[in-house]
């Protein structure tokens, strides 16, 4: 069995290191296990999407729809937050607010403390991973369980998730087969790889114990219905209901941007969230909580605490990042992205992977330090055209670029190179002499073999690539050539 | 604390006068009516809603069968044990269709919320929709969400009037409830499965291994 | 020069104006709006008087139709300029396959099997997928076979490739492959990024599959070297 201490620690975790993005990128792509892992990933969740959507008849009028239920939430979320608010306290349970990622924690640690909890159960949440949660109640002295099975393979790891969704998707079942000989068996079976059944049983048997003992079960929510004030969870492995159910006082914790208004709007969001996640018409557990348990129901928490988090989101929602605010966590851009596939999430640095986590990133953690990440994209676009929610995930990346310029967070090389581009590209004499010089000039380094293995000022292309020498005269002497002939003709 | 909500409300209301301000941010589009007063985009079918919901039970490794009555129900749930090979005990949400019932003496019945170690429970289904399969349990004196999660096997009782086509049916139906919104309402679609080892499907994560469902009359 | 001979021959007299530089992508990718604007201003200006604009390139024609608008959004003297070039402006195979003119002289002639890379600024954001198809159709012992994933980015991404070569050789080797994989004797696309990038690799790594732009195919340009090959 896993020493509680040895399950707690998060390592890597609460690091951030998105300014890190290059070197970390770097070693992903060295890494031989993580690239097995990902090349399995990347064939698994496209193809998914791709038969969840066929089914549907009219997609793009599901994506219109859920377009319309965020941008109409967003603007009038202060409406739906205190609807929501009104409600949750009717049903019995208590509201909190957070401003930023410390008040939240602080809040929490203080309700588990208050029920001298243990032990805390944890489903798998992205925002707790953004308020840094699990060392801040470590450090007080409690059992921290992440349930998600691919939450606690990373637990064991001490890593952080490197996918919203799937977040032990970079390890191999070789290496899930070493951590539980670790942890469940202390080395006694010599790191033999072992059937997936087998492993899924017996992370179900260790983590019983730890649901039937918890004093404290903390999740996220999917979505936040102002009409009923119920918190949505939504699971495959009936996790989150073990954890809101079991001990005796359940805590939701949520970004104020996750309100939708009624049941109906979160049905939509339902077709759209499954298919576009793994597939799946409907997970097999989506659950409505609404308050603590009832005066005669026969189980459920006593308590329940609601904490929603600003830490940024309020200030996003003027502006032009709002349409990022419509994100409903599905993870199919990151599952579309190529350079998330070449690389995996860790190389991202932060809590929040991919495309959706390229343009969060910058806007949680400051421009200045997440300088690559919107550059660490080709604005392919294959991203947009997945997102349920229709947020034009290139043109945000584009603008923080453009914020990036303005701020002056730019590295010199670019700055100079674009400066120079842009001069001779304003004066058509010069750009026509600096191309026919550098047309003639690769020409000569290409040589007889026609081609460059070398090029200066572009080393990385070329360590990788052969760069194609200009062949024969520039179009524009070709053209002005076969012009005077035709005249002369 | 209130410090904090009145802070973010205000950030919000600011942030919202800005874009309205601004227009054009504030399109028509984004009014509820652009959207609330149409029927949300859904699959259809073409067959009868019944086979609909059996295909898609089968669709989520689901087992089910029909009965003809209800009386028919303990007969399902002892020949369901035998054929598991399971211990003749189950244990029983006091829902007040299973307490009408007449159950053999060789099986032991206990009513109650489910506990570690426990083989086999039985539920009432709330609702049910043939869109996906899925059946709605809603917490209860009549309905322990533990029953729902911790047994190896779930057997579920499904009224056939219970079932409805869509979602958004689901929530007409539950709305006439005295107590809606109840504690959890759960929609559970097949047994609990994972795929996050090797992104291979793989069934009894930490819900039940088997989902069974009796529909009755 | 393969584009304009397509051009004339669909019945159209062509012109390339002095003083055309670059379209600004490069800027406008960069965060450089003001660059790019100037740069827009300028392409504008010069482009005022054609009928038709044709750009054999993707990502050129989807900054001049789908970007110049919004760059220049507000400006009052510009921006009707900017929606007036948008709606002027095609890229070359959508501009062919609308034009629909039939095909006068003996038809272009590749045998043997070819496959399309999906450039990624012509399918997304100007829906460029059919087009080059339905052309190649034309060209005489040609069979287009497809290869996987041709809807997924080269890695060329402009200054992404320079900005981050590893992740960027990355991608094109993945892409590499999936050519090979196809049989395909040679690669086309609509995008000289792409097909430089792609072509490079290739070159590289010694694979045998030839890279062209569509239009040399469409022409009957193809039986010289192929990108990057030498000349």
């Amino acid at each position: 069995m896993p020493t509680d201490r040895a399950l707690g620690r998060r390592g890597k975790a609460m690091q951030i290191s998105p300014q890190e993005f290059k070197p970390q990128a770097r070693a992903a792509l060295k890494d031989a296990t993580l690239q097995q892992a990902l090349g399995r990933a990347k064939v698994g969740f496209t193809e998914k999407r791709r038969k969840g959507v066929e089914h549907f008849d009219d997609f793009e009028a599901l994506r219109e729809r859920g377009r319309r239920i965020r941008d109409h939430a967003l603007n009038h979320m202060d409406e739906y937050l205190e609807r929501l608010e009104s409600m949750v306290q009717a049903a019995g349970g208590q509201v909190h607010w957070a401003r930023d990622d410390a008040e939240a924690r602080d809040i929490i640690l203080g309700l588990c403390q208050q029920r001298q909890a243990r032990r805390v159960t944890k489903s798998k949440s992205m925002i707790t991973e953004e308020i840094a949660l699990n060392p801040a109640l470590e450090r007080a002295g409690m059992d921290v369980v992440e349930t998600d099975l691919g939450e606690y393979i990373i637990q064991l790891a001490k890593e952080p998730p490197s996918h919203i969704i799937g977040p032990a998707i970079h390890k191999t079942r070789q290496q899930i087969s070493e951590l539980f000989d670790t942890y469940h068996h202390q080395g006694a079976l010599k790191a033999k790889l072992r059937e997936i059944p087998e492993l899924v049983t017996e992370a179900r048997e260790v983590l019983r114990d730890k649901f039937l003992s918890a004093d404290v079960g903390i999740t996220g929510a999917n979505f936040l219905v102002a009409e009923t004030g119920s918190i949505v969870l939504v699971t495959n492995e009936g996790n989150a209901d073990l954890t809101h159910t079991l001990p005796g006082m359940h805590i939701s914790v949520a970004g104020i941007d996750k309100v939708v208004p009624t049941l109906e709007d979160a049905t939509t969001l339902l077709r759209l969230l499954g298919r576009s996640a793994t597939g799946q018409e409907m997970s097999c557990y989506t659950t409505f909580v609404t308050g603590p348990r009832r005066t005669d129901d026969p189980d459920g928490p006593e308590e329940f605490h609601l904490v929603l988090l600003d830490n940024g989101r309020s200030r996003m929602l003027s502006g032009p990042y709002r349409d990022m605010l419509r994100c409903i966590r599905c993870a199919a851009c990151m599952n579309h992205c190529p350079v998330y596939g070449a690389i995996g999430g860790h190389a991202y640095g932060w809590v929040y992977p991919g495309p959706m986590g390229s343009v969060l990133t910058p806007l949680f953690v400051g421009l200045e330090n997440a300088r690559d990440l919107p550059h660490a994209c080709t604005l392919n676009g294959r991203c947009a055209t997945v997102c349920p929610v229709k947020i034009p995930l290139p043109d945000l990346l584009r603008q923080l670029r453009s914020d990036q310029f303005r701020q002056d967070i730019v590295d010199r090389r670019t700055r100079l190179g674009l400066r120079v581009w842009g001069y001779l590209a304003r004066q058509p004499r010069l750009y026509s002499l600096a191309t026919r010089v550098g047309s003639r000039l690769l020409r000569i380094l290409g040589g007889r073999r026609g081609r460059l293995s070398r090029l200066p000022l572009a080393g990385g292309w070329t360590s990788g690539r052969d760069f194609p020498a200009p062949q024969g005269a520039r179009f524009r002497d070709q053209w002005k050539k076969r012009q005077q002939q035709r005249r002369q003709a | 604390m209130s410090d904090a909500r009145d802070q973010i409300f205000r950030a919000i209301v600011e942030a919202l006068d800005r874009n309205r301000n601004l227009g054009g941010t504030l399109s028509s589009s984004e009014a509820r009516s652009s959207y609330a007063d149409t029927t949300p985009p859904r699959p259809g079918w073409d067959i009868p809603m019944q086979q609909r919901f059996l295909d898609k039970l089968d669709a989520a490794a689901a087992s089910w069968e029909i009965l003809e009555s209800s009386e028919d129900i303990t007969a399902a749930v002892h020949a369901y044990l035998q054929r598991q090979g399971l211990p003749a005990a189950v244990r029983v949400a006091e829902h007040p269709l299973l307490e009408a019932l007449r159950w053999p003496e060789d099986l032991t019945v206990t009513p109650g919320t489910a506990h570690q170690g426990l083989d086999v429970g039985l539920s009432v289904a709330d609702a049910a929709m043939a869109e996906t399969g899925t059946l709605i349990l809603c917490s209860g004196p009549e309905s322990p969400t533990s029953l729902v999660f911790l047994p190896d096997h779930h057997l579920v009782v499904l009224p056939q009037d219970r079932l409805m086509p869509y979602m958004e049916d689901v929530w007409g139906l539950l709305r006439e409830r005295p107590d809606f919104p109840p504690r959890s309402v759960n929609y559970v679609t097949g047994p609990s499965r994972t795929a996050d080892v090797e992104q291979t499907m793989q069934l009894g994560a930490h819900g039940p291994r088997s989902l069974h469902v009796l529909l009755v009359p | 020069m393969a584009a304009a001979e397509l051009l004339e021959r669909a019945g159209y007299r062509v012109e390339v104006p002095e003083g055309q530089t670059c379209c600004g992508q490069p800027a406008w990718n960069s965060g450089d709006e003001e660059q790019a604007r100037e740069l827009a201003r300028q392409a504008i200006h010069q482009l005022r008087e054609f009928d038709h604009v044709v750009v054999p390139s993707g990502s050129c024609a989807a900054t001049m139709i789908c970007h110049y608008p919004t760059l220049l959004a507000g400006d009052r003297e510009w921006q009707d300029a900017a929606y007036d070039l948008a709606r002027r402006t095609r890229e070359l195979t959508a501009f062919l396959a609308e034009a629909s003119v039939e095909p006068t002289e003996t038809p272009a002639r590749f045998p043997g099997k070819v496959t399309y890379h999906d450039s990624c600024s012509g399918l997304r954001q100007l829906t460029i997928h059919d087009q080059p198809r339905q052309l190649l159709q034309r060209v005489e012992g040609l069979t287009l076979q497809e290869m996987e994933d041709t809807e997924v980015c080269c890695g060329f991404g402009g200054t992404f490739c320079i900005k981050y070569p590893e992740i960027s050789e990355h991608m094109v080797s993945d892409k590499v492959e999936r050519i090979q994989e196809s049989g395909a004797r040679a690669v086309l696309g609509g995008d000289l990024g792409c097909l430089m990038n792609i072509a490079g690799r290739m070159q590289r790594l010694g694979v045998p599959v030839k890279a062209y732009h569509v239009a040399e195919v469409l022409a009957g340009h193809a039986d010289g070297p192929g990108i990057g090959e030498k000349g």
